[in-house]
């Protein structure tokens, strides 16, 4: 049995547990066990891309058969999302050594593990209950970690948040519950065979409670108020990865839910794709026109990413092939650019010690470094061809339209354009000649290597979006035909 | 519609309201609970069974109460417990902070 996916859960809990201990190589040593621990993680994660390419991993937790135990399902999809996040992560923690000052590290460290074994266990998964455990092991961290600098802002964000967040899991823990009492498993591919047959009332009370529940923690839109607040008062690392993983990962277990275990066909005869794909139409509007008067870099970025995931929600619940992987791919190319933004106005706002654009302004000509991973980042964002974000939105918007939805295909461009001007008002600012009397300097190693990395990776994919594309397509065709895959595993229930 | 079900709908509503009027941090805290309260309720119910037997198979019983709803509910309550006791440690904080706990004040963050 291929031990792969249970160890991308346990190696983070094993680095966040041994740090916590109070033994003084642990208290000493944090560095170095986060380090290994994450160089050790990704390298997991990209052989789970590779192992999943061949064949798809079926793993029954303490050997408990299928619809029984937990299985954790490594197939192309989890692997590419594991992989994904992986990537933001270790940029994330190379950043945080420069970035977190001494004090409480240690404990910011283990929570980051945390929230990273969190969400590789919420991609993994193939049951439903166990991904309610492991979405609140990652919020419950990503609530304290929000608060980490304690000031007044970051520990008003995080109650804000927590409110919200939790009853969004109390009510995709009621969503659980029926579903339990009118099919009777938790497992999401023998939940997809026997709830073609249960009556309706349950079935569409579950879904407006899961698709409300998810919408908190994802951010869709009358749910997306908290977003802004807990993306702009965390620390910078832990912002670009609310953003550019958590949000999607989300995304993800979402349409996990709507695509492989109620069954795309039951959706449609409900109107729930409908219902999600103008759920997704408002969320990239609000948030497009929200992030065009934030006077925060910041906030603008937060804003900017419930614009996007509106874009995705969009092109997700169009129910098709096609739309999987455009969206697959904007959540991959979304990320790393967010990523890159967030971690570069953390290093611009550390050494202005403000978050305001006019506050910014002329730090371009201080800082080309990072200044560059900006550029990169809004221009990918936006959507500038050669770099990654243009391919992906060609797709959104060409899946759209195929698919007789001129109008949404509309909105996409319409957010791209109000995204192009909120973007290019603050390249502009930063780089505005009006020099400041103090100079900055640029940051060190550890705060522009992983932020260069990011914004290389956009261009890398911009440039040759067919290597990640032949991944992408796999994934989603593997995401798309989930059932029929774990079937062929375990030989039916 | 069976009774429990009304009992937790009602239970349900009151935590929400309590969540969604309520100006006090503590008081909001407290309808998150009821909120849990009224799941726990939901999913126990489901799984109980009139006059059933505990379910530790001899062999022997025919009709037993699904052990399933109850690990579960055993799992939320230690979630449920977890998030609760971070949420007031944020409250206490904030408290410290700012000197009130009315939500009407601690608005800071704006736009």
């Amino acid at each position: 049995m291929n031990h792969l996916p249970v160890l991308l859960i346990i190696n983070p809990l094993l680095a966040a547990f041994s740090l916590s201990l109070s033994i003084p190589p642990a208290r000493k040593n944090y560095k170095i066990i986060i380090g290994v621990s994450a160089v050790i993680q990704f390298a997991l994660s990209m052989a789970a891309l590779l192992t999943s390419l061949q064949q798809p991993v079926h793993y029954h937790v303490g050997g408990w058969p299928v619809p029984l135990g937990i299985t954790l399902i490594l197939d192309v999809s989890s692997g590419f999302m594991a992989a994904f996040t992986s990537i933001l992560f270790t940029a994330a923690v190379l950043y945080s050594f420069a970035y977190i000052g001494r004090g409480k590290a240690r404990y910011y460290y283990v929570l980051l593990m945390i929230l990273w074994a969190g969400l590789t266990g919420m991609v993994l998964t193939g049951d439903l209950f166990n991904m309610i455990v492991f979405i609140e092991i990652a919020s419950v961290t990503a609530y304290s970690l929000v608060a980490f600098d304690e000031t007044s802002f970051s520990l008003e964000a995080s109650i804000k948040y927590m409110m919200l967040g939790t009853v969004g899991t109390i009510l995709i823990i009621l969503a659980t519950g029926i579903i339990y009492s009118s099919v009777g498993s938790l497992n999401i591919a023998d939940l997809y065979n026997r709830i073609q047959g249960i009556p309706e009332k349950p079935l569409k009370i579950s879904i407006a409670l899961f698709v409300a529940g998810f919408g908190v923690k994802t951010a869709l839109v009358p749910m997306h108020t908290w977003l802004a607040d807990a993306h702009s008062s965390a620390p910078a690392p832990i912002s670009a990865i609310l953003s550019g993983a958590f949000v999607k990962v989300g995304v993800f277990a979402l349409f996990k839910l709507m695509y492989n275990m109620y069954g795309w066909s039951v959706l449609t005869s409900l109107g729930t794709d409908q219902l999600l794909i103008n759920i997704g139409a408002a969320t990239a509007l609000i948030g497009g026109i929200m992030a065009a008067n934030q006077a925060d870099l910041k906030r603008m970025l937060a804003y900017s990413t419930i614009s996007q995931v509106g874009l995705i929600v969009m092109v997700l619940s169009l129910g098709t092939l096609q739309g999987l992987t455009a969206g697959f791919f904007h959540m991959f190319n979304h990320g790393i650019a967010k990523g890159a933004l967030f971690l570069s106005v953390g290093s611009m706002a550390k050494r202005a010690k403000t978050n305001r654009i006019t506050g910014l302004s002329g730090i371009g000509h201080d800082m080309p470094l990072s200044y560059f991973g900006f550029t990169v980042g809004a221009l990918a964002i936006v959507g500038i061809p050669l770099l990654n974000g243009f391919m992906s939105k060609w797709l959104i918007c060409s899946n759209l339209i195929q698919n007789g939805h001129t109008l949404h295909g509309i909105v996409l461009i319409i957010v791209s354009i109000i995204g192009a001007f909120y973007y290019f008002r603050v390249l502009e600012r930063l780089a505005s000649p009006a020099g400041p009397d103090k100079k900055h300097r640029e940051t060190s190693y550890g705060m522009f290597v992983p932020v260069v990395t990011l914004a290389g990776l956009c261009i890398i994919t911009g440039l040759l979006p067919y290597i990640p594309l032949v991944v992408i397509e796999r994934a989603s065709l593997d995401f798309f035909s989930y059932n029929s895959i774990i079937t062929g595993i375990i030989g039916g229930f | 519609m069976k009774p429990t079900l009304i009992f937790v709908l009602l239970i349900m509503s009151l935590g929400l309201y309590c969540v969604l009027v309520k100006d006090n941090l503590i008081k909001k805290a407290l309808g998150i609970n009821i909120m849990e309260g009224a799941v726990f309720l939901f999913l126990i119910s489901y799984g109980y069974r009139q006059g059933g037997s505990p379910p530790i198979l001899t062999g022997s019983e025919t009709n037993i109460v699904d052990p399933v709803p109850q690990a579960l509910t055993l799992t939320a309550i230690v979630i449920g417990a977890a998030t609760t006791a971070l949420m007031l440690g944020i409250i206490i904080k904030i408290y410290k902070i700012y000197g009130t706990l009315d939500t009407n004040e601690i608005r800071r963050l704006r736009g």
